[in-house]
């Protein structure tokens, strides 16, 4: 195999692999952001939930 | 030997062994940690706070370790590189401690969204530095054929018997290290009584999974000359399996040694406490067959 060829494979592999690790990238960082956004969504809701519990006794 | 892996020209293929070298790096780390009820217990009752601030130091920790070894055959050059790759170390880590802590009954439909988030979390955290870590103390020798070539006619000169040996001795040292700091604890006996029939069956084969995967399949130091390994049981396969029941041999007796079990117990919780010891023993063992 002639060096050219040989330069020609290192740079599709070289794209390839970006590629391949954008998007594992992608993938994890959705993992990642979902995961986060899940405890973001019960820390809010617990905040929420203690901040009107004692207004709702207030008018009772 | 015909199983010797050679590198992936296909990039997804790299991909995945980089991924999968990550993830059994996270498991040889992780294990531990993943048999620890304080861990557990910490995480159940962690408020979302507590866990952001989880995931924030562990990234920082992640990137650090990722500027000087990661999880990838070629390391990040870059800091943007460093940080996606910590980005994918911690989803890695995420993605393991939860499908383990499902695996061991830790997780279930039954239980408040906040503890499982807290459990994943906190489980996560040795897993990623696993992760971070594996291509440091495990690196990848695929490149090295003039080494291999000789330690493959050295190899060929041993006799089958003493490798088989060696294999089976090495799998119990790495089986020990690994199993017998849980052996004595409290938590066998605690996941057994969550473990039912499917599930145990579930656990055996991720501990063949894993072995597997950690052995001939994430590229580790070793990995070459493990696959020359002239042994009696040296395919992939049949190694696999003879190494796993020497793991669960292994865990008998410790269980036994530690009074965990009596010849007045049923035969039911004799197998569930072994199989659950199994698997941290496996992943010691694959460890111990690589370093050995």
């Amino acid at each position: 195999m002639s060096k050219a060829q040989n330069s020609s494979n290192q740079e599709q592999q070289q794209q390839g692999r970006a590629l391949a690790e954008w998007v594992s990238f992608g993938i994890a960082s959705f993992i990642l952001v979902a995961i986060a956004g899940l405890v973001v969504h019960q820390w809010l809701t617990k905040a929420v939930t203690s901040y009107l519990s004692p207004n709702r006794k207030r008018h009772h | 030997m015909s199983a010797i892996k050679r590198p992936h020209k296909n990039p997804w293929f790299r991909e995945c062994d980089d991924l999968m070298r990550g993830a059994s790096g996270g498991f040889l780390f992780g294990i531990p940690l993943l048999y620890t009820m304080e861990v557990w217990q910490v995480g159940s009752m962690a408020e979302p706070p507590a866990m952001i601030a989880a995931l924030a130091v562990t990234l920082l920790v992640v990137f650090l370790l990722n500027r000087t070894a990661g999880f990838r055959k070629n390391q990040a050059g870059s800091p943007l590189e460093a940080a996606m790759d910590s980005v994918e170390a911690i989803a890695i880590g995420l993605v393991c401690s939860t499908l383990m802590l499902i695996l061991l009954r830790e997780i279930t439909l039954q239980i408040p969204l906040q503890e499982a988030l807290g459990k994943t979390i906190y489980e996560s955290v040795a897993f990623t530095l696993g992760v971070a870590v594996a291509n440091q103390f495990l690196r990848g020798e695929r490149n090295q054929e003039g080494s291999s070539q000789n330690g493959k006619k050295k190899q060929q000169d041993k006799d089958k018997l003493n490798a088989t040996l060696g294999d089976m001795g090495a799998t119990l040292i790495g089986a020990a290290i690994i199993a017998f700091n849980i052996a004595p604890t409290d938590e066998i006996p605690l996941l057994s009584a969550a473990v039912s029939g499917p599930w145990l069956v579930a656990i055996m084969a991720a501990s063949l999974l894993i072995s597997y995967g950690i052995v001939f399949e994430a590229g580790f130091a070793n990995q070459r000359k493990r696959q020359q390994q002239q042994g009696i049981f040296q395919r992939p396969l049949s190694e696999t399996i003879a190494s796993y029941l020497v793991s669960l041999i292994g865990s008998t007796i410790m269980l036994y040694f530690f009074q965990q079990l009596s010849f007045d117990e049923p035969w039911s919780v004799w197998l569930s406490y072994t199989i659950l010891l199994g698997l941290p023993a496996t992943i010691g063992g694959a460890a111990g067959r690589l370093a050995i």
